[in-house]
């Protein structure tokens, strides 16, 4: 029944594939790809030679996830050239790409939770054995999933599940699975984004180290310090097209951005200044939550963003999600405006007027399918009542209205289902959502994840303002350039504890990064 | 694909047969006995011990050689529709039709058998194709017609329990040839029917599949995400499609089962039993998630058993039959509330390492 | 600022709730009328009958319009069929045994109702996931009806009460009535209060509804009372009607009530439909099956020609849609006791 299986490699008959040696590399020549009648690639031409790293950078939307799709199979370009070491080749389905060598790491790690870490790296090319009656090999792929999770550094059980692991980890899966496919070219879309530093750094070890051997990689971005770190050549595309290609000796943040945006940024904290005045806004004492977080003590007042800083899984996100009441503390007090909110339901918390933007846009963000006004209102409909519980339709327009002028929503997308708009977008949707309750407080958590460079900044300025016109503001970011741009105060975390408060000049990139790694050091 | 990474929040702590459920290296060694304890496999079978020792210490009666027979051969059935909805579960599929499949094939080998001497070789035969004509059409129904499996089993249901009742036409089957007899309730060794020997065969012929075979683990790939699956070349369509088939082929050779045994069958056979839903409630208990990607089959046909020495055990102990269903109701809540929402509580700034 | 897709008009008309009718329902009505022209074409009986005809499947409909809300938040009531059995038989035995006929329906609904809060504790508080949770108590209800029913399961209700099953005004039967008033309120309810907004929410984001400060735990409960109460008054409409109450009426509702529900565009998986769609929906199947009924087709081949167009509808849908529809009904949709679970 060969027809209904994967491609699998029988380790019996078959020996071990031999490293590919590129020579010239992959080729893209006049590359145009359409959905329905959009045009999102325009005339675009590429190489991506051997031994480099060749990164896409661009806003979300510019094309390089889709070209980066195109070229590993998952897409088909509506036209172009491809050619592998100067012999055409077609890129008809993610399966044709994989012989020829190319893989693709994509954003959203592909995962199959309930198999196991080695099937997961595995999958697409299970082992089996035997010529007769060909059964999974289980023992080998074991083994060699063991030595694959070595080299990308992930120290994990081969037969643990796969659901189990955090999204760094998954990274690093879909890193062995490149690995395992023995790929020449392979792709990386936008892999850092729910990382920290250090895992950052070990990503790019294992890429510096692909490098080495002779594969050629893309690497797509648009976090100009990252990108600056590990290219050897940097490609920008705007609205679908390569507007600028430099090699890295040439490349500097200025040119990238402009490149990116056509025009330059202003750093949020230029902008605002904010002012600090009265007692605090949100008191939280002595919260414990076992397994997440402990003895965490903290202030916010009116006028002041104050940052949370940790890596993955120290425990912010179940911090704020404690605060507003979505989970359960084992003991402390959360108060608000004076008064004890510990243990309130969401609702009741959200009423009062203490918000919070989820981390996660699409899982406990945005109803995909409704529109971006009733998006934006979701939260308010119990007041929009009038008599005999009827909803007031007219004031829920207006206020939808006004409200996505305020966070720069054009009036038309108003009506559009908001999956339509881009990542940004939606965020500043649900912004909206947020500010129609008119809070005294709000917990973001993370702010500007995938958002483009533009949306970014302004949203990042909007915080700047918002705490400027009284608002708190608990911002928790795995950014840590975003924490310095945005925060007055940053409280950094480790092992769900609170280490260090930093205040003032002392918000550095590398502080911060000091002590949410748990180093006892005093910062510089 | 992003509800399944809810598994990482601890969720059910009960574990099942595929993955060890800690991810860190260490560890293995300790905690072997809470482990054991946590398989839904092992959970069963000591309730299946429990209950039958408790009833035959209420009734002696209850482990004579004539009550267990029946006890088994009831659970045969059950147990074989139940392992075709399981791997039907897996994909993130459901399969409603199985009773009157299953009722199509006893109507038609029984009434075969009774009024033309079909002999049981033959009757096997079309059992089977029975199963995967109509299964096929299930697979079909989703796979090229785009219809969630619910709706679609849910219109063959009606559909093929139509089918069932133009084929009796009024008539039913009240009596089976005698290698029918010898199929259905004949054993091999004493206590020990036939029966239940191919069931075993069965299910280990199936869990091998699942865990051994590419085929089998494409399944389980399908069930996972979907998405992941098709990128990584598995034929997603035809693995879907199959399931389908192979849940109407079990679905059918269990009508043969049933009819042999209960030498009877009617239009309303399967379906009045409601072998659909019991099939299902079986799978869940067993271990399989009905959000797809994990099944048990060993647990599946253990839950079989369970559901049907529940049945026999009411009888026992005198409850009206009209409490039968009301029973096994209770029964299916009481075990589904037990499955519990255990949260793994994780270590203190696990990070990155 | 580019936007990668611009969505057509079609989607952008579909997105504003406040629409007036859905291209879904457009192709509906179509349906609908090509059914009546069909059988006023065919059965002399027919247009003339249409009216009257209703009453067999008022009771039905009444059980899918309570089935959608439901539905809509991607969950499922497997029991409405046994609890409209239970329902009848409740009134029937409290009158047989002296009580005001009226009085013993009103205690009828209020079991009704309690049974929904039962199902919704169970699903919503016990974490147990609708599917098997209502299966199982439809277990227990098919036995509790037929515990009820007895030997002898009442019947011979007073003229008064039956007139609510098969009497008139003027031209218009009761039963109709009461389903026009049943179908206001439910449009009312979806389209006018918040109510159907955060069950389409419930069903489209669960975890995002909760974050939005909704109020998931009652919303769900609420869907889960309203069901309950739909399926007792189809029970009580269902013994005016056969002027008995029997323990196995209601078994055989489920499956065309939950035809009705998705003919008329309700997503099994939640999140999309409108209950409009359902009461055309409604009719639909209805007069199809009474008008083959009277067209002298068997009641068995009825049902499976009523089979036969829910696949070939939901088929058309899913084809045109494109993509496998792989997926059971929402996983479970409350909360143990604080924390997520979406």
């Amino acid at each position: 029944m060969t027809r209904s299986t994967a491609p699998h490699i029988n380790t019996a008959s078959t020996p071990e594939p031999q490293h590919r040696r590129l020579r010239e590399g992959l080729t893209v020549v006049g590359a145009n790809m359409d959905f329905s009648s959009v045009r999102v690639l325009n005339d675009v031409s590429i190489t991506f030679k051997p031994g480099e790293v060749h990164t896409l950078m661009g806003e979300n939307g510019a094309g390089k996830s889709t070209l980066a799709k195109i070229l590993s199979g998952v897409y088909t370009a509506t036209s172009g050239d491809f050619s592998l070491d100067g012999a055409a080749i077609t890129l008809g389905s993610p399966r044709v790409a994989l012989r020829h060598g190319i893989y693709l790491v994509p954003q959203e790690p592909a995962l199959m939770p309930h198999l196991s870490v080695a099937e997961n790296v595995f999958l697409g090319a299970i082992l089996t054995r035997g010529r007769l009656i060909k059964h999974i090999d289980w023992k080998t792929m074991r083994k060699r999933a063991a030595e694959v999770l070595a080299i990308v550094g992930l120290d994990i059980d081969p037969d643990a599940a796969a659901g189990l692991l955090t999204i760094a980890q998954q990274q690093l899966l879909e890193c062995a699975r490149a690995l395992v496919h023995r790929a020449d070219v392979i792709f990386f879309d936008e892999p850092t984004s729910p990382l920290t530093d250090t895992e950052v750094a070990r990503l790019f070890v294992v890429i510096r180290d692909l490098r080495t051997q002779g594969c050629a990689l893309g690497f797509i971005s648009h976090r100009t310090d990252e990108v600056l770190d590990i290219s050897d050549r940097i490609t920008v595309l705007r609205d679908g097209r390569v507007v600028d290609s430099v090699d890295r000796s040439e490349a500097n943040e200025q040119r990238l951005i402009l490149a990116m945006l056509g025009h330059s940024l202003t750093p949020a904290k230029q902008i605002e200044q904010s002012r600090t005045e009265g007692g605090p806004v949100l008191s939280v004492r002595n919260l414990n939550s076992s397994g997440w977080f402990k003895d965490i003590s903290l202030d916010v007042h009116p006028g002041e963003v104050v940052g949370l800083a940790g890596l993955v899984g120290s425990g912010r996100t179940e911090l704020a999600e404690t605060i507003v009441g979505q989970r359960k503390a084992d003991s402390g007090k959360v108060t608000f405006l004076d008064k004890d909110i510990t243990g309130l339901s969401p609702a009741k918390v959200l009423h009062r007027g203490l918000t919070y933007l989820p981390e996660d846009r699409a899982k406990h963000g945005i109803f995909a399918d409704l529109s971006v006004q009733h998006n934006i209102t979701a939260s308010i409909l119990d007041s929009l009542h009038r008599k005999f519980g009827f909803l007031n339709q007219r004031s829920e327009r207006t206020l939808a209205t006004e409200m996505g002028d305020q966070v720069q929503l054009k009036p038309s997308w108003l009506l559009n289902p908001i999956r339509s708009l881009s990542g940004g977008n939606q965020q500043r949707a649900l912004f909206g959502r947020l500010l129609l309750n008119k809070p005294h407080a709000t917990i973001l958590d993370e702010p500007t994840r995938g958002v483009d460079a533009g949306a970014k900044a302004d949203i990042q300025q909007m915080i700047r303002r918002l705490a400027a016109e009284g608002l708190a503001v608990l911002v928790i970011s795995s950014e840590l350039e975003e924490l310095v741009q945005v925060c007055d105060r940053v409280l950094a975390i480790y092992e769900g504890r609170i280490v260090q408060e930093l205040t003032g000049k002392q918000v550095t990139r590398v502080a911060i990064g000091h002590h949410i790694v748990g180093s006892q050091a005093t910062h510089e | 694909m992003n509800d399944q990474l809810a598994v990482n929040h601890g969720s059910n702590v009960m574990d099942d047969s595929t993955a060890d459920a800690r991810p860190d290296k260490g560890n293995r060694r300790s905690k072997r006995w809470s482990d054991l304890l946590r398989l839904r496999e092992i959970q069963l079978t000591l309730l299946i011990v429990v209950i039958f020792f408790a009833m035959t210490a209420y009734r002696p009666g209850f482990a004579s050689q004539s009550n267990v027979e029946f006890l088994l051969l009831g659970s045969v059935v059950l147990g074989i529709v139940t392992i075709g909805q399981t791997i039907v579960i897996i994909t993130k599929g459901i399969d409603l039709s199985v009773a009157p499949i299953m009722g199509l094939s006893a109507v038609v080998t029984g009434m075969l058998a009774q009024q033309s001497g079909l002999p049981i070789t033959a009757a096997v035969g079309i059992a089977l194709a029975i199963g995967i004509v109509l299964g096929a059409i299930n697979g079909l129904l989703v796979v090229v017609g785009h219809i969630p499996p619910i709706i679609a089993t849910l219109g063959t249901f009606g559909l093929f329990g139509g089918f069932q009742f133009l084929v009796t036409n009024g008539a039913q089957v009240s009596s089976v040839p005698g290698d029918f007899n010898s199929f259905g309730n004949g054993e091999l060794v004493p206590w020990i029917p036939f029966q239940v020997v191919l069931l075993v065969l069965l299910t280990a012929a199936v869990t091998v599949v699942l865990r051994w075979t590419v085929f089998g683990r494409n399944v389980m790939a399908v069930g996972n995400n979907e998405s992941s699956a098709r990128i990584a070349g598995v034929r997603v369509r035809w693995v879907v499609f199959l399931t389908y088939v192979i849940s109407g082929c079990l679905a059918g050779f269990a009508g043969l089962v049933y009819v042999a045994h209960v030498a009877a069958a009617t239009a309303v056979t399967g379906t009045s039993d409601n072998y659909h839903l019991q099939s299902i409630a079986a799978a869940l208990i067993g271990g399989t998630l009905i959000s797809g990607g994990r099944g048990n089959v060993v647990g599946s046909v253990l839950a079989s058993l369970f559901l049907t020495l529940t049945l026999t055990s009411m009888v026992f102990l005198g409850i009206p039959a009209i409490w039968n269903y009301g029973g096994q109701g209770l029964l299916i809540l009481a075990a589904l509330s037990l499955e519990g929402r255990g949260r793994a509580s994780r270590p203190l700034g696990r990070g990155s390492r | 600022m580019t936007e990668l897709r611009q969505p057509n008009r079609t989607q952008s008309r579909v997105a504003r709730l406040g629409t007036l009718v859905t291209p879904w329902e457009w192709s509906a009505l179509a349906l609908l009328f090509a059914v009546v022209i069909y059988f006023t074409v065919t059965s002399s009986f027919f247009s003339g009958q249409m009216l009257t005809m209703t009453e067999a499947f008022i009771a039905t409909g009444v059980i899918a319009l309570g089935l959608t809300p439901v539905i809509l938040t991607g969950g499922i009531d497997l029991s409405v069929g046994p609890l409209a059995s239970v329902s009848g038989l409740v009134m029937a035995t409290l009158w047989h045994g002296g009580m005001n006929i009226w009085l013993a329906s009103v205690v009828a609904l209020l079991v009704a109702l309690l049974i929904g809060l039962v199902n919704g504790v169970i699903i919503v508080y016990g974490g147990i996931q609708s599917l098997i949770a209502t299966l199982a108590i439809m277990f227990v209800l098919l036995s509790v009806a037929t515990a009820i029913a007895g030997t002898n399961p009442p019947y011979g209700f007073p003229s008064y009460f039956t007139a609510i099953g098969y009497g008139m005004v003027g031209p218009i039967p009761i039963q109709l009535i009461i389903f026009a008033v049943v179908a206001i309120v439910a449009v009312v309810g979806s389209t006018k209060m918040a109510f159907g907004r955060t069950l389409l929410m419930i069903g489209l984001n669960p975890g995002a509804a909760r974050y939005s400060g909704i109020r998931v735990n009652r919303q769900l409960m609420l869907a889960y009372l309203v069901c309950s109460f739909s399926a007792g008054l189809g029970g009580l409409l269902m013994a005016a009607y056969y002027n008995a109450a029997r323990s196995d009426l209601g078994n055989s509702l489920m499956l065309p009530a939950l035809t009705m529900v998705v003919l008329g565009g309700v997503d099994i998986f939640g999140g999309r439909g409108r209950v409009a769609g359902v009461i055309i929906a409604v009719f639909i199947l209805g007069w199809l099956t009474q008008g083959l009924l009277s067209n002298g087709v068997s009641p068995l081949t009825a049902s499976m020609i009523g089979a036969v167009v829910l696949l070939v509808v939901i088929g058309i849908k899913g084809v045109a849609s494109g993509g496998l529809h792989l997926g059971p009904l929402r996983k479970t949709q409350g909360t143990a006791s604080g924390g997520i679970h979406s």
